[in-house]
């Protein structure tokens, strides 16, 4: 009995070792040593309020390169500020995001930047921190109403997808390819980001003669993108000639299925497919460069995290508000194709 | 099979309700075939297979768990952990065989399984509440470990998947093998037996002296063997250790493994062809769904349409057997 009882507590105390682990929250990035001495003679010739600014960041999720670049981005940026930036994750649930930001603002945070999981039902957070003098900032995903929202930054969807589609219309000019017969990969049907991807580059398509042959659903799932990406070649018979790919984290599954039917080849090469996408990944920027991808439409989310947290912090700082129009930040898309993929400006080539 | 028998076997009442659903699954591939002719094409066919291959191998693991009463919730993030540690090792040792990565996969799989088991036999708890826990916290683990930027594997990595035989991908057949020779262990050997003994009464499994903490240590150790075998299947199709790699996949093997017949109340249900056949199911539907080119937001219903009719077949089934 004495030996049973010791193995469960030995058992117990390994498993709230592996939890701890498993569950613990991000903190924002490390400082490196060379950054040390200059914050210390920042704050020796400024001075610094009482108590450093605190701000939360409401991630949604942070299972994606895009996600990580946006809290670190921000995060980065508040420390640089000289705040305390407090991250949180809810991993896809919109009620435990609506819990957690009420958590930072009981926690003393003077503002919150949230990655929303869903656009409206965040609004009600957003109410609950304007009756808590909090301000609350949207990053990326931007709700439609922004009555309660003090400021909104992100990427003009619409842009994007277009940006893709008049890709494919350059890049079939170039190789020759008159009748453009597309497969569309779509991210989650949950995701506001994936659906204006999906529906803008569907209206982009439909005027200017691209014809989506086939849709493939891919929940954000590499392994499901792969399956469906091979059903859908079936479904087709092979008669495609473009890619469209809502992220260009499904460039991988891509690559892995024109493999295997010899079909992943540069431009000019037989069977070549004009392949598009939206985000700039590191991976997808090599791709660019080895010859395969025709062309990203670039989202700077390190730009967007760290250009939301300037204005926040801003807004705390020195009270600038913004009011009506002026709420909603667009930053514009940049295209990376094989002449500038080299830039060092771009995230991808960062990250 | 004589003609005779065969021909009892046809006009034989109890026959058609005990293969319903193997009967209903055929004739819905023959309606299928016919409604669109690209569905019987090698291509196709071959895909169908290929894509039912990390659910047939995780879902010898989960059966043999459902076959004791139990449920091995943490598949998914057992198999994102087995790929981040095989991606690292690669990162770490450059030039490592690509055995010994597979062979330190399966290692990992095979502890998280095995520690799965002790909480269970130990704690004697219903195994959903830990292997839930142990879901969460190896995922977290994984992320942690990796973060969540694209781990690519080494362009060799592709040959797992590229390796053919007479035009059908070895993996296929090393599956099937596989659950063959899970089924022949279950059916045909003490073990086997005992844990079918253990899932129909685990009272009296004991008190006829079967070890019941060594049969949970083993289907639950077999449980995260099978789901990091799976890993290395999964990274070799995708040629990444995606972050996204097995998440909710736990549900979709468990609802295989009870299309294929095995129930959720332990001690009874097959790998053979049970397992293959759930499976199949699965991957048919996403395949028709695609094929038909139907609307994204209508693939969550017709899931769900086929998934009631199955059960419900079952439980027609179970009931002229019972009678």
């Amino acid at each position: 009995m004495k030996k049973t009882t010791m193995l469960v507590v030995s058992l117990l105390c390994v498993l709230v070792l592996v939890f701890t682990a498993g569950c613990g929250t991000i903190d924002a990035p490390a400082e490196t040593a060379e950054e040390k001495p200059a914050e210390k003679v920042e704050s020796a010739e400024e001075e610094s309020p009482a108590a450093p600014v605190k701000i939360g960041i409401a991630m949604g999720a942070i299972q994606s390169t895009f996600c990580e670049g946006l809290r670190d981005g921000a995060a980065a940026k508040v420390k640089e500020l000289g705040g305390e930036a407090i991250v949180v994750v809810s991993d896809g649930d919109a009620t435990l995001q609506a819990t957690q930001i009420e958590d930072l603002v009981a926690q003393g945070c003077q503002a919150i930047i949230c990655f929303a999981n869903d656009t409206d039902a965040i609004v009600a957070s957003a109410q609950y921190c304007n009756e808590n003098d909090v301000l609350f900032a949207e990053a990326s995903r931007i709700s439609t109403d922004l009555t309660y929202i003090d400021l909104a930054l992100g990427f003009d969807n619409k842009q994007q997808a277009e940006i893709c589609g008049e890709a494919i219309l350059a890049g079939a000019k170039e190789v020759g390819y008159t009748d453009l017969k597309c497969i569309e990969f779509v991210g989650s049907l949950t995701d506001q980001n994936a659906i204006e991807r999906q529906d803008y580059f569907d209206a982009f398509a439909a005027e200017n003669d691209i014809e989506v042959v086939a849709k493939v659903l891919t929940e954000w799932d590499a392994e499901l993108a792969l399956n469906r990406f091979k059903d859908a070649i079936t479904a087709t018979g092979g008669d495609y000639n473009c890619i469209y790919s809502a992220s260009d984290f499904l460039f991988t599954p891509i690559f892995s299925a024109l493999s295997e039917t010899d079909e992943w080849v540069v431009k000019g090469e037989e069977g070549y497919k004009i392949i598009t996408g939206i985000d700039g990944a590191p991976d997808a920027v090599e791709k660019i460069r080895a010859g395969y991808v025709y062309m990203v439409a670039n989202t700077d989310v390190m730009l967007l995290g760290a250009e939301t947290a300037d204005k926040v912090y801003d807004m705390v700082v020195n009270g600038t508000r913004y009011e009506g129009d002026d709420k909603l930040i667009i930053i514009d898309a940049q295209t990376i194709t094989s002449e500038n993929c080299d830039d060092p400006a771009i995230w991808g080539n960062n990250y | 099979m004589t003609n005779s028998k065969l021909r009892s076997a046809i006009t034989n009442k109890s026959f058609w309700l005990s293969n319903i659903v193997y009967i209903v699954v055929i004739l819905a591939f023959i309606a299928f075939a016919f409604i669109n002719p690209m569905f019987i094409s090698e291509a196709n066919l071959i895909n169908l297979v290929r894509q039912s291959c990390t659910m047939i191998i995780v879902g010898i693991g989960v059966t043999m768990c459902m076959l004791t009463q139990g449920i091995d919730l943490s598949v998914g993030s057992v198999m994102y952990i087995a790929a981040v540690g095989m991606y690292m090792t690669m990162k770490a040792f450059d030039g490592l065989p690509i055995v010994v990565v597979m062979l330190i996969g399966m290692a990992i799989g095979l502890l998280i399984g095995l520690l799965n088991g002790f909480i269970v036999a130990v704690l004697k708890v219903y195994p959903l509440l830990p292997t839930l826990a142990t879901l969460y916290a190896f995922r977290g683990i994984g992320l942690s470990i990796a973060g969540a930027s694209v781990s690519q594997m080494p362009m060799e990595w592709i040959v797992i998947v590229s390796t053919k035989w007479f035009g059908i991908p070895v993996f296929v057949y090393i599956t099937i093998l596989l659950a063959i020779l899970a089924q022949v262990f279950l059916s045909k050997t003490k073990l086997g037996r005992h844990i079918y003994a253990t899932g129909d009464n685990e009272k009296m499994a004991r008190e006829k002296g079967i070890n019941v903490f060594n049969i949970k240590l083993f289907v639950y150790g077999m449980s995260g063997l099978m789901a990091a075998v799976a890993a290395i299947l999964s990274s070799a199709m995708t040629m990444q250790a995606s972050f996204t790699l097995g998440e909710g996949f736990e549900f979709k093997v468990i609802t295989a493994a009870v299309l294929g017949g095995v129930s959720l109340n332990g001690g009874r249900g097959t790998v053979a062809p049970g397992v293959i056949v759930g499976a199949l199911i699965l991957t048919f539907i996403s395949n028709v769904l695609v094929l038909l080119k139907a609307n994204p937001y209508s693939y969550d219903i017709v899931y769900a349409l086929v998934i009631f009719s199955v059960v419900v077949l079952d439980t027609i089934k179970i009931r002229s057997e019972e009678r």
